[in-house]
C-alpha cells in the first residue's frame, strides 16, 4: 500500500486527506458501500417483472434485463464522479475556505485537479467492482470475469473521456460559482440517450445518431460486450477509439479552459469566493 | 524574550543565507491592486532583507491583507512586480511559493473534519516533505506551539487560539525562507503569544528568513519587528527602521499640531500613544 501510494507522488496528500475525511463520516461511508444492495435488489425485481417480455432489444446483451441494468447502474455511478467530482471538489474548497491555503503551497492546477478527484475515482472504481460482484454472487448475473482486465481498460478510458467534460464543468464553477450547465446537460444526455436503462436501439433513428457521439454509449457498449458477451479488444476497439478520442481531444481543451478561468478568477481576486 | 533589533541605517545587518533559498528578500516595485474598479493598493514599494522582520500596519481596509496575499502569490498584482526569494511571482510563482510560509488570519483555511496533525500532514505533503522528515517536523511544531496534547483532536474542536497556533505551525513546516503572517498574535494566550513572538524572531535571526507580518497588535510589532511599513488607503505612508518611523511620526504630528487633516490618521495616533507608553 505504502509503495503504491508513494508512486502517485504529488497526488498522495490529496488522496490521504480525502480518505481520512470520508472515513470521519462513518455512517455515510458505510452507506455508500452497503447502499449497493437495495439498488440492485430493486433492479432484480424489475427484471423479474419484465421477464422475457423485453427480450428482443436485449438479445445482443444476453436477453435478460438484470445483467444489462447491472452494468448500466454501475457505470452511471462512475460517470457521476468523473463528471461532477471536479466541480464538487472545487466548490467544497471554496465553501470551506481551503482553496487559497492549498494554492499558497506550490501546487499546480493539474496537480490540484487530479489530486482532488483521485480518491473519488478509486473509491467509485471499487464500487463498480462491488456492483458487479454483488450482482454476480447474490443475484446470479453471469459475467465473463476473464474479460475483467479489458473492462478496467474501458473504465479508465471512460474516466478520461468524462473527465474532460468534468473539468470543463469545474471551469464554470470557478467563474460563476454556482450553476453548472455542462454537468447538467451531459448527465441528462448520458442517462437519457446513452443506454443506461434501455438499449440505444429502442430510440428513434435520428436520436440514435446523437447517442453515437456520447461517450456513455460507447462505454456501456464496450463494457456489456466484454462482460456479458465475452468480446475481445478487436470487437470493442471502435468503442475504445471513440472514448480515447474524447480524452485526447477533450482533456487538453478542458485543462486549458480551466486554467484560463482559474487565472481570471485569481486576477479578479474571486478564486476563494462562493 | 528576544527583542527586535532596530537597524537605523535600514541595512540587512547580519542577514544569513535564508534556508538554502537563493536569497530571502521580498521585493515589491510599484505594486498596485484593484478590486472591482477600486484601487486598494497603490504603487507600493517594499524591500525586506533576509534576517529581518517588517511589520505592515495601518487602519482597517488599508490593504495589509491584500499586500500579504500578493506576496504569498494568492492574488496577482494589477500592476507592478513582486519578487520573493529571488523568483518573480508572475513567471516563477510556484518556485517562489515553495519558499514561502503563509500564515493567514483566516480560520477557515483548514479541513475541519481532520485532526490538527492530519491537517499538518496534508499541507506538509503539498510541500513535498518526505514521510519521516514530515513526521519529525510536525511533532516538533506541535510541541513548540503547545498543541501536542490536542494534536489528534478534530480541528473543528480547536479554540481560536489553537487554530491560530496550528496556522503558524503549518507556515513553518517546510522551513520557508520567507514568512508571511497576517495578525499572528490574534486570539493567542499570553504564553503562546510570547512563544510565537520568540519563533518569529528566531526565524529571522537564526534562520535568516525575511519575515513580513501584518498586525493591529502593537505588542506583535514591538516584540518582533525591525522595520515598519505604514499603509493608509492603499498607499505607503511611512517605511523604514522602526525607531526612525516613530520619530518621523512624532515630528510630523508636532508639526501639524495634531489637527484633523494630519498626514496620519487616528490609528497612527493611537499607535504612537501606545508606542510611547509601552516603550
Amino acid at each position: 500500500m505504502r509503495s503504491r501510494l508513494g508512486s502517485i507522488g504529488p497526488l498522495r496528500p490529496f488522496f490521504i486527506r480525502d480518505l481520512r475525511n470520508e472515513v470521519s463520516y462513518k455512517l455515510s461511508f458505510a452507506l455508500q458501500l452497503f447502499g449497493v444492495l437495495p439498488v440492485l435488489l430493486m433492479y432484480f425485481f424489475l427484471s423479474k417483472l419484465f421477464g422475457s417480455a423485453i427480450a428482443g432489444p436485449l438479445e445482443p446483451y444476453g436477453g435478460t434485463y438484470f445483467p444489462f441494468i447491472l452494468i448500466g447502474a454501475a457505470l452511471q455511478n462512475y460517470m457521476a464522479v468523473a463528471l461532477g467530482g471536479f466541480s464538487a471538489g472545487l466548490r467544497d474548497a471554496q465553501l470551506s475556505g481551503t482553496l487559497e491555503a492549498v494554492f499558497a503551497a506550490p501546487v499546480g492546477v493539474g496537480q490540484y485537479l487530479a489530486g482532488s478527484t483521485l480518491y473519488s475515482f478509486v473509491f467509485n472504481l471499487l464500487r463498480v467492482v462491488l456492483y458487479l460482484a454483488v450482482g454476480a454472487v447474490v443475484f446470479g448475473a453471469k459475467l465473463d470475469w476473464a474479460r475483467f482486465p479489458l473492462a478496467l481498460l474501458t473504465l479508465a478510458l471512460t474516466a478520461a473521456a468524462f473527465s474532460s467534460l468534468g473539468i470543463l464543468s469545474a471551469a464554470f464553477v470557478v467563474v460563476f460559482k454556482r450553476g453548472d450547465p455542462v454537468n447538467y446537460f451531459i448527465n441528462v444526455a448520458s442517462w437519457l440517450l446513452g443506454g443506461v436503462y434501455y438499449p440505444v436501439s429502442v430510440l428513434p433513428g435520428w436520436v440514435q445518431k446523437i447517442s453515437a457521439v456520447i461517450p456513455m454509449t460507447h462505454a456501456l457498449e464496450a463494457l456489456r460486450a466484454t462482460l456479458l458477451g465475452g468480446a475481445g479488444i478487436k470487437e470493442i476497439g471502435g468503442h475504445l477509439a471513440v472514448l480515447a478520442a474524447w480524452a485526447v481531444v477533450g482533456l487538453p481543451i478542458a485543462v486549458f479552459l480551466f486554467k484560463f478561468s482559474f487565472e481570471r478568477a485569481q486576477a479578479k481576486g474571486t478564486l476563494g469566493h462562493y | 524574550m528576544p527583542k527586535g533589533n532596530e537597524k537605523e541605517d535600514g541595512s540587512a545587518g547580519g542577514a544569513k543565507a535564508a534556508c538554502g533559498a537563493p536569497g530571502g528578500a521580498v521585493v515589491c516595485r510599484g505594486v498596485s491592486r484593484d478590486y472591482g474598479g477600486k484601487r486598494v493598493l497603490d504603487g507600493v514599494d517594499l524591500r525586506v532583507e533576509a534576517g529581518t522582520v517588517t511589520a505592515v500596519v495601518g487602519p482597517m481596509g488599508a490593504g495589509k491583507t491584500t499586500l500579504l496575499k500578493m506576496l504569498a502569490g494568492i492574488v496577482p498584482p494589477t500592476a507592478g512586480r513582486i519578487e520573493v526569494a529571488g523568483f518573480d511571482m508572475r513567471t516563477d510563482g510556484r518556485e517562489a511559493r515553495r519558499r514561502i510560509g503563509y500564515v493567514p488570519a483566516e480560520e477557515r483555511s483548514f479541513f475541519w473534519r481532520l485532526t490538527g496533525r492530519q491537517n499538518l500532514d496534508f499541507f506538509g505533503g503539498l510541500h513535498g516533505l518526505r514521510a519521516a522528515e514530515k513526521k519529525r517536523r510536525i511533532e516538533a511544531a506541535l510541541r513548540r506551539l503547545g498543541l501536542a496534547d490536542q494534536a489528534d483532536a478534530a480541528f473543528r474542536n480547536y479554540s481560536s487560539g489553537m487554530k491560530q497556533a496550528l496556522s503558524l505551525a503549518r507556515g513553518l513546516l517546510h522551513e520557508p525562507a520567507v514568512l508571511l503572517l497576517d495578525e499572528p498574535g490574534r486570539s493567542l494566550s499570553v504564553e503562546i503569544a510570547a512563544r510565537v513572538h520568540g519563533i518569529i524572531r528566531e526565524w529571522a535571526e537564526k534562520r535568516g528568513a525575511a519575515v513580513v507580518l501584518a498586525s493591529h497588535d502593537v505588542g506583535d510589532v514591538k516584540r518582533t519587528a525591525d522595520r515598519l511599513l505604514i499603509l493608509k488607503r492603499g498607499r505607503v505612508e511611512a517605511e523604514g527602521p522602526i525607531g526612525e518611523v516613530r520619530r518621523a511620526i512624532e515630528a510630523r504630528t508636532q508639526r501639524d499640531g495634531g489637527e484633523a487633516g494630519s498626514a496620519l490618521d487616528e490609528w497612527d495616533e493611537a499607535f504612537r500613544e501606545r508606542m510611547r507608553g509601552g516603550a
